[in-house]
């Protein structure tokens, strides 16, 4: 049996000094044992015999060896690629544009030079506005203008309902879910604009992944939490126009003033 | 001013005071810095910028000016929180989330009047020192980010931001800072850790009050729209003269923004506490949908606890007590908050005899489950299971004992978390479980005991049988 014993000299307690207290006394003792100054991670000490002998440190992994190790989809590839869609077709893949370029410099300059991190949801607003949703290329992007690691790209991009990580549809339609318009039938509309769009709803997921897109790519829906608009409802977002007083019946004409779009 | 008139069908009801929205749905307006230039506008940056700072905070505090973002906080008190012995760049943030359901009284403001909170921002940076503001608005509005920005850039060219505003050598830059759509941004502290490039996981108080530790662990002033507004106001009136407006303690005017059943929703701007639910819900909104009758309504924003059309309160204490019938409570932050609800964001939202309450408090956990931000636990799973046994109600194969399951859940969250989510979370839960505990009980079964897979599931495992 042998165990790693960190602290080779155990400190005995010296009983002669406790003998002569009464039990009152010895309840309010305290024993301040002293740490060693350091301990000596090397030494393994086999507690039955008490033999003390030194172990090599531990050797470092080959690189290759690792990459060899690591699962094909790791946890954080997972969140970061784009699941293709119908909708790719009406978007360009990212590529870092003068434009881009000019855009990102003038959000940065928004921010204290040391906290340009702060730019970093204007920079995604930025991507997804010109290439429809955040693919890992942008997140790789974004985080080297920010000068930050990628992670702290991925777990913005994660969090906010507001960026999305596969394309939409070349329409986005994004409907109030939430109470007031809930009571004046959001659900009603969601309904009509999936049949006249035949998207199947059935797999959104309201957290993970709530955008469904139609099999032509032309439309994509969202339910979306409080538009803020509840006196108007039921009311939607059509990529960035926003329509109130959209009851379902009237599903048919929106969708038509967007045709020659 | 009498040559003010409004678009057809949006013109103010009797009962109205018009001070911030008086632009709004007017005839002839646009969002133009001449035209904001026209009426006067700027006059009070002004006379702001020459007075002392500490005067301006003087006139905000003399008059009474309560936060309209939720909290009822008073902005004067909440402006003098900055060290004394601040060394440090003070920031001014607005609050431009605006995510509370059944609020959308910012919304009018920053499409339709964005020069009226510019220049409110720049009084109130002024007062606090702040010689950067940003303001954080919803991903949302991104017409109004647009119509803020252009706003921004009008007020520069004409010398009212930027170095040296009028000659006062005082300098401020405000900057668009757009959200992605998520509720807890509106939290001070969880939209000062996103306006720093993070997730906006609310930061706990103490020691991170933003007034001391706010962006950048710099003092930070963060204000609703509303608010900032009504800066303005005070300056022109003059703190002694706004604070007639309004009742004691609940000063000034404010946007009541009615949502749901009623005939004619909309936004209403009030003198605070001059207005009753009847007079709000019957003359100025025209009453319940036809052959329908009023049954609840959520006061101030969906976390606000809900009340029941014939409730009863007491109001007040000892020899000043009083009780109300609920038709008859002024609409202010102490009255509701007796009334063991609150003002909150002045969001209104209207139930009548149509609406199941199972139905109506599945749609609210649904969006706190959607929106907690998952920091601490109790809001990350309590709003969770909050919405599966809501979904049980709803769906009807809960057992009767699922109401206290859940209500269990709500009293679990309430009190335990890092930011006030966790109260507007069980909030309404609480209280509709408290005032629809029957309705809610008549909708489950005990039939439903063992129907469900995962009891019978459980069944099997407990008993041995099949």
């Amino acid at each position: 049996m042998n165990s790693r014993i960190e602290d080779p000299q155990p400190h005995a307690i010296d009983r002669s000094k406790l003998e002569h207290l009464s039990h009152d006394q010895m309840d309010e003792i305290t024993i301040t044992v002293p740490r060693p100054k350091s301990i000596d991670r090397s030494l393994v000490v086999y507690a039955s015999t008490g033999d003390a002998i030194r172990v090599p440190r531990a050797r470092r992994i080959d690189s290759n060896q690792v990459e060899r190790l690591r699962p094909k989809l790791g946890v954080l590839d997972k969140n970061v690629t784009s699941p293709p869609t119908p909708g790719a077709q009406f978007f360009h893949p990212f590529a870092v544009t003068p434009e881009l370029e000019q855009e990102a410099a003038r959000r940065i300059a928004q921010y204290p030079a040391e906290d340009r991190r702060s730019a970093v949801l204007p920079l995604l607003h930025a991507v997804q506005h010109k290439f429809g949703f955040i693919s890992p290329g942008s997140i790789d992007w974004v985080a080297q203008q920010l000068d930050i690691e990628p992670i702290k790209v991925v777990e913005v991009v994660t969090f906010y309902p507001g960026f999305r990580q596969k394309a939409p549809g070349k329409l986005h339609v994004r409907v109030c879910r939430t109470l007031s318009c809930a009571m004046g039938g959001s659900h009603e509309l969601m309904d009509k604009l999936c049949e006249i769009t035949k998207i199947d709803r059935s797999d959104a997921n309201g957290h993970k992944d709530p955008i469904s897109v139609s099999p032509c790519g032309n439309y994509s829906v969202e339910f979306a939490e409080c538009l803020a608009s509840c006196g108007t409802a039921p009311v939607c977002l059509v990529n960035d126009d926003f329509h109130e007083d959209v009851s379902a019946d009237k599903a048919a004409a929106l969708l038509d003033r967007y045709q020659n779009a | 001013m009498s040559d003010v008139t409004y678009l057809s069908g949006k013109e103010p009801h009797e009962k109205e005071h018009r001070l911030i929205f008086k632009n709004v749905d007017r005839q002839g307006w646009d969002q133009s810095i001449d035209r904001y230039l026209h009426e006067g506008g700027y006059d009070m940056l002004k006379k702001g910028l020459a007075m002392d700072p500490k005067d301006v905070i003087g006139e905000v505090k003399t008059s009474g000016l309560r936060g309209r973002g939720g909290a009822g906080f008073p902005t004067g008190v909440k402006w003098g929180f900055i060290p004394p012995n601040n060394t440090k760049p003070v920031y001014l943030i607005c609050n431009a989330d605006e995510s509370e359901p059944g609020t959308f009284k910012d919304r009018y403001i920053l499409h339709q009047d964005p020069h009226q909170l510019i220049e409110g921002m720049v009084i109130s940076s002024f007062a606090v020192g702040a010689h950067i503001a940003y303001i954080y608005i919803r991903e949302e509005f991104p017409e109004a980010a647009i119509t803020l920005e252009t706003a921004i850039a009008e007020a520069r060219e004409r010398g009212f931001l930027g170095q040296n505003i009028q000659g006062s050598g005082f300098d401020l830059e405000i900057y668009v800072h757009r959200g992605a759509a998520a509720y807890i941004c509106g939290e001070e502290t969880g939209l000062i850790e996103s306006l720093e490039g993070k997730r906006p996981y609310p930061r706990i108080k103490p020691p991170y009050f933003p007034a001391a530790m706010g962006l950048y662990m710099c003092p930070t002033i963060v204000n609703n729209v509303e608010s900032l507004c009504h800066v303005v106001h005070i300056l022109r009136m003059g703190g002694e003269k706004y604070v007639k407006l309004g009742t004691p303690r609940n000063s000034g005017t404010r946007i009541l923004c009615v949502s749901g059943d009623v005939k004619n929703p909309g936004y209403f701007e009030v003198q605070v506490g001059k207005v009753t639910f009847r007079e709000l819900l019957y003359e100025m909104c025209g009453g319940p949908k036809d052959g329908r009758e009023f049954k609840a309504v959520i006061p101030g924003g969906s976390s606000s606890k809900i009340l029941r059309c014939n409730e009863s309160f007491k109001i007040g204490k000892g020899d000043d007590a009083k009780d109300l019938e609920f038709w008859d409570l002024p609409l202010d932050f102490d009255t509701l908050a007796a009334a063991g609800s609150m003002a909150g964001s002045g969001g209104v939202i209207v139930m009548d005899d149509s609406r199941k309450m199972s139905w109506v408090l599945n749609n609210i956990t649904h969006f706190y489950a959607h929106e907690s931000c998952g920091q601490c636990t109790p809001c990350r799973e309590g709003s969770t299971w909050m919405a599966k046994v809501s979904d049980r109600i709803a769906d009807g194969t809960a057992t009767p004992d699922d109401v206290d399951t859940l209500e269990q859940i709500a009293y679990q969250i309430d009190g335990k978390t890092i930011c006030a989510f966790g109260e507007a979370s069980a909030w309404p839960v609480e209280a509709m479980i408290d005032k629809y505990r029957d309705e809610l009980v008549a909708e489950t079964s005990e039939d439903n005991r063992f129907k469900s897979a995962e009891r019978q599931e459980q069944e099997r495992f407990l008993t041995g049988k099949v």
